[in-house]
């Protein structure tokens, strides 16, 4: 009896705020695909045309090419780097462990746009490749998604026995560096995908980085959506929606591999 | 009047549902200690919540102090309670938790000062006020859950597995200290445990209790020599339970009922049949020997009849395994079980 | 036993991780500080950079709009998530799933698309706006998106997922003999959350105040996708120093940036102390 009283509450406020979060979801949903909408609440009319106009440009494609292409290179050349850098302090230096967790904390406080000017006023004249604005932004996205692959790459490291498995490794004559990879990577491989699908989600959704560093060299789906929606505000609803769709459903793979990674665990 | 009562309390969680109490009466006295005792899911927790108001019960009545409380929330029932872990709240230091239930009662601050420095010395954790939870050991945790319970002099104090989760050596201190200060103030107990040992040590009355419903009651000391059935013979106690044709095997007689129970302690063990006065004899292999310090346990094979008998160690007289001997006892020291 | 000659070779496995924190961290890092110290016109050390930003009204502006919005975004937005992570672990671990997929799919919706989709409700001609008109409600027909209390809104609007992702746990460490034995000693629930559930709560609560603080102060895109250049915040200016039409000020921007890298480092530093606090107590 006193359960339910006290519980209109929780479901009242739960679902006006469900409201107010997914209303300009839902707002730019129906947008992309009503004809005209300026008087009325609803849309008049529905049409799909502005996704078929999209689609049928060539840069709208190459714009979503670029941004998953930088970011699946950022993000690989990341966990690449730092399995690494793991792998020798795991195994020969432990007493390096705190200084690298700090190092990876720093772009906490040093991203965004201190990050993106301070690279940019250091190398845009400087030496190649440097000074190529691609390779800058390449590495300062991996900059970026440091302490997100890190957290996760580690986490995972923590229910792995790592030294027992290398040291069982060592007596059946089996190299170090091989053990690392051939033996603990495949254990902590969810751990990696769901890391490296957070910071996809991040580098795609960024913005500041690319029109701070690449500025007009590079349309990344972010940028194109900016211009879009500056030149013509439907046709962004459209782009607006796509973008939002694939930040979407990479959320969406992370957050189902982790479920069904714990359920596993759970079952073991 | 008696003190505490359950009466005809039934509790389910959907109208078809299993029944987690079935009808169940009791009567407390005041300043008793009585204990629930039975094994995981018998419903022996749920009843004690519904008598504290924590949970609402299906149908029934539940009296305090000789008043109908079966309506009453937690807070106006007056009762002190002490859980299994996390009693404490965190973020307070021992003695603020102590006095927590008299801040909200709006007691006068010096005499809740004074109340917190005497109950604290009463458990021996005088010294240990201004300590945080994280700061204390199990035992002590639990010290200060009781004094926080006792303070505000309830009236009836209700445990809840409150050593389940302490080491052993120092369940055995807070047994007799809990005892000890329920003596003091004269407080009626309800404990609740799953530990027979817990149970026949601390009480003045068990009610054993298996699948919501109340098996048997008595003082320990009628449930142990007197078990009612084959689930009470088998929870209290080591008993050697036979069924009849165990127990032909064994002794040479039949029964009318469908078990017999037989107490460790009544079978004695001798090497020459000359001695034996006991009118029930079997000749026995030892197959095991445990030495619980003052007493010894034999495992017998009797025909084929597992028996485990207690003896009080003495230096002269021991059996080693694979000995042969005749293990005798009276057939009226048996217990003999219709169910 | 191992010799004294072992191989170093290992060490090449890391030295790509050191190439790039010191090229892509450090190296701007330091630079950018040096920088700061240094006259744009003779090239000598000054402490001109930040005298100029913390008294030119131009400059000092964005600070102070900068902290307004970050601290009133960051206020408003850890009440709201404080009470939405209750609403949500009153409903039950039969919904878990739903609201946390619900949360973490808004938390991804920031920036530029965000910026977009409430103009499209809250603009000119934005749904809601026009709906106020034909309700006759003069203050949201009136509403003028493109201010401050515009972007308010959108930067409470991505505070709220993440505020409430990271207190949702927070709730799991009350244990319910807390609340039973509160219950028992005859508190009520105001009492309870006044003197036991709100202090354990208090450092993931600072915690968070701090992630969001950061958060909301590094924002970049929603800014500038709704009012450009226009409203004087650190992050804008700073990006306005060293690109865009206008000359360049490297120095300035580098300062400008400094006291922005110092204040997240602050709230990152508070948060891991009490991130850090919070998992003790739960022990």
């Amino acid at each position: 009896m006193k359960n339910r009283k006290r519980n209109w509450f929780a479901y009242l406020f739960v679902t006006l705020l469900l409201v107010f979060l997914l209303m300009p979801i839902i707002a730019i949903s129906l947008y992309s695909i009503s004809k005209s909408w300026t008087t009325q609440i609803l849309p008049e009319e529905f049409t799909f045309d502005y996704y078929g106009e999209l689609f049928s440009m060539p840069d709208f494609f190459l714009a979503i090419v670029r941004s998953i292409g930088i970011s699946l290179l950022s993000v690989g050349l990341c966990i690449g780097i730092l399995l690494l850098a793991l792998y020798v302090v795991l195994v020969y230096k432990p007493g390096w462990e705190k200084m690298l967790s700090i190092t990876v904390t720093i772009p906490y406080a040093i991203s965004g746009v201190i990050l993106a000017t301070s690279l940019l006023s250091l190398y845009a004249g400087g030496p190649w490749p440097l000074s190529n604005r691609l390779v800058m932004l390449t590495f300062a996205y991996c900059i970026v998604i440091l302490p997100y692959v890190y957290q996760g790459i580690r986490n995972s490291l923590y229910a792995v026995n790592v030294h027992q498995l290398l040291e069982v490794a060592e007596i059946l004559h089996c190299k170090k560096l091989r053990a690392f990879f051939t033996i603990i990577v495949p254990n902590i491989f969810s751990g990696i995908t769901i890391s490296a699908l957070l910071a996809i989600a991040i580098v795609f959704g960024d913005f500041v980085l690319v029109k701070t560093i690449a500025g007009t060299s590079f349309f990344t789906l972010q940028y194109y959506l900016f211009n879009a929606m500056l030149k013509s505000g439907t046709r962004g609803g459209a782009v607006v929606f796509v973008a939002f769709l694939i930040t979407l459903s990479i959320a969406f793979l992370a957050f189902n591999l982790q479920e069904k990674g714990s359920k596993h665990r759970a079952q073991l | 009047m008696s003190f505490i009562a359950a009466e005809n309390v039934t509790k389910q969680y959907s109208v078809n549902g299993p029944k987690i109490l079935d009808n169940i009466s009791l009567t407390i006295d005041k300043g008793e200690f009585v204990t629930l005792v039975g094994s995981s899911g018998c419903g022996k927790t749920t009843l004690l919540r519904c008598i504290a108001g924590l949970n609402d019960i299906s149908s029934g009545k539940i009296y305090i102090d000789a008043k109908d409380c079966t309506t009453l929330t937690a807070g106006e029932r007056n009762v002190g309670m002490v859980f299994q872990q996390y009693s404490l709240f965190p973020n307070m230091t021992a003695a603020q938790n102590v006095a927590f239930g008299l801040r909200m009662q709006h007691v006068d601050k010096n005499i809740i000062r004074e109340k917190t420095r005497e109950m604290l010395d009463i458990v021996q954790l005088g010294d240990k006020g201004d300590s945080y939870p994280s700061q204390l050991s199990g035992g002590q945790q639990q010290r200060v859950a009781l004094a926080r319970a006792i303070i505000t002099e309830p009236t009836v104090l209700l445990l809840d597995e409150p050593l389940s989760a302490i080491d052993a050596k120092v369940r055995k201190m807070l047994q007799e200290e809990i005892r000890r200060i329920q003596r003091k103030f004269n407080i009626t107990t309800i404990f609740v445990t799953h530990d027979q040992h817990e149970a026949m040590v601390m009480s003045d009355k068990i009610f054993l209790m298996d699948r919501g419903i109340i098996e048997q009651e008595g003082s320990p000391d009628h449930v142990y020599t007197h078990p009612v059935s084959f689930f009470a013979a088998t929870f209290i106690g080591d008993n050697n339970v036979l069924d009849a044709a165990s127990f032909a095997a064994v002794s040479g007689g039949n029964i009318l009922e469908k078990y017999a129970v037989l107490r460790p302690e009544i079978i004695h063990l001798y090497k020459e049949r000359g001695d034996i006065q006991e009118d029930c004899v079997a000749k026995a292999v030892v197959e095991d020997v445990i030495i619980n310090g003052t007493t010894i346990r034999y495992l017998l094979n009797c025909s084929g009849v597992s028996l485990n008998v207690s003896v009080l160690y003495s230096a002269s007289l021991q059996f080693r395994i694979g000995e042969e001997l005749y293990a005798a006892f009276r057939r009226e020291d048996c217990v003999f079980l219709e169910r | 036993m191992r010799t004294r000659k072992q191989s170093h070779t290992y060490l090449l496995a890391i030295l790509p991780f050191f190439l790039l924190v010191i090229l892509f961290l450090f190296v701007p890092m330091i630079s950018m500080l040096f920088k700061s110290f240094r006259s744009p016109e003779t090239g000598a050390f000054t402490l001109n950079n930040y005298v100029t930003i913390f008294t030119k009204r131009y400059y000092l502006m964005s600070i102070t709009n900068s902290l307004q919005v970050s601290l009133i975004s960051t206020a408003a937005g850890i009440v709201i998530a404080f009470i939405a992570a209750f609403c949500f672990q009153k409903l039950g671990k039969k919904y878990r799933k739903v609201y946390t997929s619900a949360l973490n799919m808004t938390s991804n919706f920031a920036g530029v698309t965000l910026a977009f989709s409430f103009m499209l409700l809250l603009g000119k001609t934005g749904t809601l706006v026009t709906l106020a008109k034909q309700m006759n409600m003069k203050s949201l027909a009136d509403f003028d998106f493109y201010s401050v209390s515009g972007l308010m809104i959108t930067y409470i609007y991505f505070q709220i997922p993440l505020g409430t992702l990271l207190l949702i746990p927070a709730f799991d460490s009350i244990k319910q003999e807390w609340k039973e034995s509160s219950q028992v000693l005859k508190a009520n629930s105001f009492q309870f959350w006044l003197y036991i559930g709100i202090p354990v709560l208090m450092p993931s609560i600072l915690g968070t105040l701090s992630i969001l603080f950061a958060n909301s102060l590094s924002a970049y895109g929603t800014a500038y996708a709704l009012m450009g250049n226009n409203f004087s915040l650190m992050t804008i200016r700073i990006a306005g120093m060293f690109t865009g039409d206008v000359v360049q000020q490297v120095e300035l921007g580098s300062a400008m940036s400094t006291v922005l890298a110092l204040l997240m480092c602050v709230s990152v530093v508070i948060n891991m102390k009490y991130m850090g606090k919070a998992g003790e107590l739960r022990k």
